[in-house]
């Protein structure tokens, strides 16, 4: 994007959006997730977020990831461990589930609800797209 | 549509090009906000350290998905980010050390990064005017710099 049309989209980013528009990551990270059965799902353990537009950096929030340990997702990343540590860490994440945004029904403090039942929720390991 | 999800459930797509910033961080062609953004250490342009994202800012659309807007810094972004009492206190704490009312923490707009990736994050302008080392600055000024004998 260039040009004044592109400084003003710039701008605009800028902006600190207005309060009630603004969600932020902690309002959902810790959140016990509950299917629209009133079935816990787990708890909002990582958020998945997806690129999109024309410029560089631009993401979105297209899931939540939720499982029963938050140490196995936050090693997720780290480099291989002592075979014991691997194990906890694969069986674990593995058994996490991938809400997609769109059936998110309802955000409340420490409690989010669904639009859907927990059987229809896809494993986090490829879930949306993967 | 849930005024308090702000976002019609089953609309917008979870299209997206995908991008694939790094080893533990792509999954599945998308990525992950712990492996490539939370608690990530920020430069300026000048490679001087500015701080870590304590926090994400999302701005709901209408439709479609929230976007992400900011990277939140400083203790009133991690505050929350520590659940029950500590957390509050920690954001207490931070409010109590700000030097403005606004208890909104520092913010950098996400079109100020100039690079995003695995191995850096960097934001396109000096550490000074985004303002995160003010604590730093004023206990200089005011506690360090009277100390007979300091600077």
């Amino acid at each position: 994007m260039t040009g004044a049309g592109g400084e003003e989209a710039r701008r605009a980013a800028r902006r600190r959006p207005a309060p009630a528009a603004v969600l932020r990551a902690s309002d959902l990270l810790g959140c016990a997730v509950y299917d629209v059965a009133g079935m816990r799902v787990g708890v909002v353990r990582d958020l998945r977020l997806s690129t999109w537009g024309a410029r560089r950096g631009r993401y979105r929030l297209v899931g939540l990831e939720c499982g029963a340990v938050g140490l196995a997702h936050r090693l997720r990343g780290a480099p291989a461990g002592p075979w014991p540590l691997s194990l906890l860490r694969r069986g674990r994440s593995a058994r996490s589930l991938l809400v997609a945004w769109e059936v998110v029904d309802r955000i409340r403090p420490r409690r989010i609800d669904l639009a859907c039942r927990r059987d229809e929720l896809q494993p986090a390991r490829g879930g949306i797209g993967g | 549509m849930d005024p308090d999800k702000g976002t019609a459930p089953g609309a917008g797509t979870a299209s997206g090009e995908g991008t694939a910033p790094g080893a533990g961080v792509d999954i599945g062609g998308y990525v992950s906000a712990r492996g490539l953004l939370l608690d990530r250490q920020i430069y300026d342009v000048d490679g001087e350290p500015v701080g870590k994202v304590d926090d994400l800012e999302f701005e709901r659309r209408p439709q479609g998905p929230p976007v992400l807007s900011a990277l939140l810094t400083g203790p009133t972004a991690f505050g929350p980010r520590i659940t029950g009492r500590l957390g509050s206190w920690w954001t207490a704490i931070g409010r109590r050390l700000r030097p403005f009312a606004d208890p909104y923490p520092n913010r950098i707009p996400m079109p100020d990064l100039v690079r995003l990736d695995q191995a850096m994050l960097v934001v396109g302008m000096s550490r000074d005017r985004i303002g995160t080392d003010r604590l730093q600055v004023w206990v200089g000024e005011h506690v360090i710099g009277r100390i007979p004998g300091a600077g």
